[in-house]
């Protein structure tokens, strides 16, 4: 089976006056469709770095990257732009939802920057199925400050789907949850692994991770093992 | 389309803000283009002063009891001085009464005796001489007539005549007057015909205290200006006192500028306060909208789209306050406004929406997504 993602010597040097600092070394990594992928290590060893490269989110200062066969080092602002709306779905930390927008407007936004014009017919089809997916059809009107914890992860999770990426990242999905939510969201997670997502997560929950069909562990801006 | 729809809830964040900028901003810009305009009349009246400083101009105060009374002699003589071959004065009215067909038009029409023409340069290239008696010009931005057309001077109450049009004044056309408020008047709206007094009487009712107002001699010789105050004195109850026009407009003019630019200045400074205020409050929305725009760029929006965002805010809080101001001189009287007023006032329309726009797109333009993201 070909390569979905092909990393090769990526490097992120951050300089600041006179300083350098390596966020990541030298990676070299492949994953696979449908594969999923444990990205783990000690925190400051650049493993959120790698993930926001892979999601095209920073560039790599020096190294290669392909994905689907395309190096996306050489592609264009605008282009970088179209494939984070079109490849990849993004879960972070924090829910990284805008506080004064409904469960539904925020679940909007990927299809809004889509290239395929979808029509505000078939987005709102979209929106509520994904929502329906996280087992939130009923929050759809719900401002995301009023919502909990674990249901802004879940509506987090429904933008991720809405535009049916390949890719599913998600950095620390569970680090603001409760046991609870979390395991909500483990198993949300594992679901779209067992659809054909191929997911890959910076995560320090080892339960997590366990779950993963390969760890990646990274220690000091370099892979120690997987 | 998208993008208006975010700005409309940005608005709404900062509606207070918004308001208060929209209303201060008004105001300035209103007084703004008042101000704008007089430069630019300013700047017409010193190209008008400049052409007549080769002429000696005198005109007269004219003053008069209740009652008039007016010998023939006196038309005669306005005959004789406002004819097409006295080349030593000139003079000009606005007729208000007018043809039902120019009544129906709604353009504004100045006669022009003697030298009228010559003194302001009014005459279009190319236009042939000739010995008809009248000869219609119009300005650059009549609309309803065109070269060739015919129009019909006089007055109901006398006889009237079909003119054909002749040709169009050049562009920005105007004479200075002696009137304070619009010492300055443009043509580009306007009907000129240009003929003699003797021709203009056949087919109007004379006002001749009017007239007598708007006369001017051209490097006459003190005795002859003179003699022409006493003979209309002689012949009529109206007294006539010449002044120096050139020495009156350039003091006034002098005057109008000093009086434009330090309001011009002040309005400048407020304007300048409310544009730092406004730019000020823009980049706290910026930086209260930082997050937000990294999550509309992880999910595909490209710099583009939150410049346009960012430059529809600024167009909505601009635009009333300029449209405000160009309304302002839509309902100035045409003949009061010259062209590029319009233009300065949408070149600073631009200006404006482009300053207050650089630094917050420069600031959006160094955004690190992924730095963003990660703020609360």
């Amino acid at each position: 089976m070909s390569h979905l993602i092909e990393a090769s010597g990526l490097q992120k040097v951050y300089r600041s006056g006179g300083s350098i600092t390596y966020a990541v070394r030298d990676i070299s990594l492949t994953i696979k469709p449908g594969e999923s992928v444990a990205i783990i290590g000690p925190s400051g060893c650049g493993k959120t770095t790698l993930i926001n490269m892979i999601g095209l989110l920073i560039n790599p200062t020096q190294g290669k990257l392909l994905i689907n066969s395309v190096d996306v080092t050489k592609l264009t602002r605008k282009q970088r732009a179209e494939h984070r709306n079109k490849v990849f779905g993004y879960v972070v930390q924090d829910f990284a939802l805008i506080e004064d927008f409904s469960a539904y407007h925020n679940v909007e936004i990927p299809l809004l920057y889509s290239k395929e014009k979808v029509k505000r017919k078939e987005r709102r089809r979209r929106i509520l199925e994904a929502l329906n997916q996280v087992g939130l059809r009923e929050k759809v009107s719900t401002r995301a400050k009023n919502l909990s914890g674990g249901e802004r992860q879940r509506v987090a999770i429904a933008r991720a789907l809405v535009n049916s990426p390949h890719i599913i990242l998600a950095d620390e999905p569970t680090g603001s949850l409760d046991s609870v939510n979390a395991e909500e969201v483990i198993r949300l997670l594992n679901e779209l692994v067992a659809e054909g997502k191929t997911l890959i997560l910076v995560t320090h929950n080892s339960i997590l991770a366990e779950q993963c069909s390969r760890q990646i562990e990274i220690y000091d801006g370099e892979v120690r093992g997987g | 389309m998208k993008q208006v729809r975010f700005v409309v809830i940005d608005i709404m964040r900062n509606f207070p803000a918004v308001v208060f900028f929209i209303g201060v901003l008004t105001f300035a810009v209103y007084y703004l283009v008042i101000y704008v305009n007089e430069t630019m009349l300013y700047r017409d009246i010193v190209t008008q002063i400049d052409r007549i400083q080769g002429y000696e101009i005198v005109d007269f105060n004219v003053i008069h009891p209740p009652e008039l009374l007016i010998e023939s002699e006196v038309t005669h003589l306005l005959d004789s001085t406002l004819s097409a071959e006295n080349t030593q004065s000139y003079a000009v009215i606005e007729q208000l009464n007018l043809s039902p067909q120019l009544n129906e038009l709604d353009i504004p029409l100045f006669y022009g005796f003697g030298q009228f023409s010559q003194v302001f340069n009014l005459d279009p290239k190319g236009l042939a001489d000739s010995d008809a008696p009248f000869t219609v010009l119009i300005g650059t931005k009549v609309r309803a007539l065109d070269i060739g057309d015919v129009i019909t001077i006089g007055d109901q109450f006398s006889n009237t005549i079909d003119v054909p049009v002749a040709g169009r004044v050049p562009r920005n056309a105007c004479f200075v007057k002696r009137d304070w408020d619009t010492f300055i008047e443009y043509l580009d709206h306007s009907i000129v015909v240009l003929t003699s007094f003797a021709h203009w009487r056949e087919h109007h009712l004379m006002d001749i205290g009017s007239l007598l107002q708007n006369i001017h001699f051209i490097n006459a010789p003190e005795d002859d200006v003179f003699a022409f105050a006493e003979a209309v004195a002689a012949g009529s109850t109206f007294q006539l006192r010449p002044n120096n026009f050139n020495k009156y407009i350039r003091e006034k003019a002098i005057a109008f500028r000093d009086s434009a630019m330090r309001q011009f200045v002040l309005n400048s400074i407020t304007f300048a306060v409310v544009g730092v205020a406004m730019v000020s409050n823009l980049l706290m929305l910026l930086d209260r909208n930082l997050r937000e725009y990294a999550i509309h760029r992880v999910y595909g929006a490209t710099h583009w789209d939150l410049y346009l965002r960012t430059l529809i805010y600024i167009f909505l809080i601009v635009l009333p306050s300029f449209a405000v101001g160009y309304l302002r001189l839509l309902t100035t009287p045409h003949t009061l406004v010259p062209t590029q007023s319009k233009l300065a006032i949408l070149i600073m329309a631009v200006l404006a929406i482009g300053l207050a726009a650089v630094y917050p797109l420069i600031k959006l333009k160094k955004q690190e997504i992924a730095t963003d993201l990660r703020r609360e």
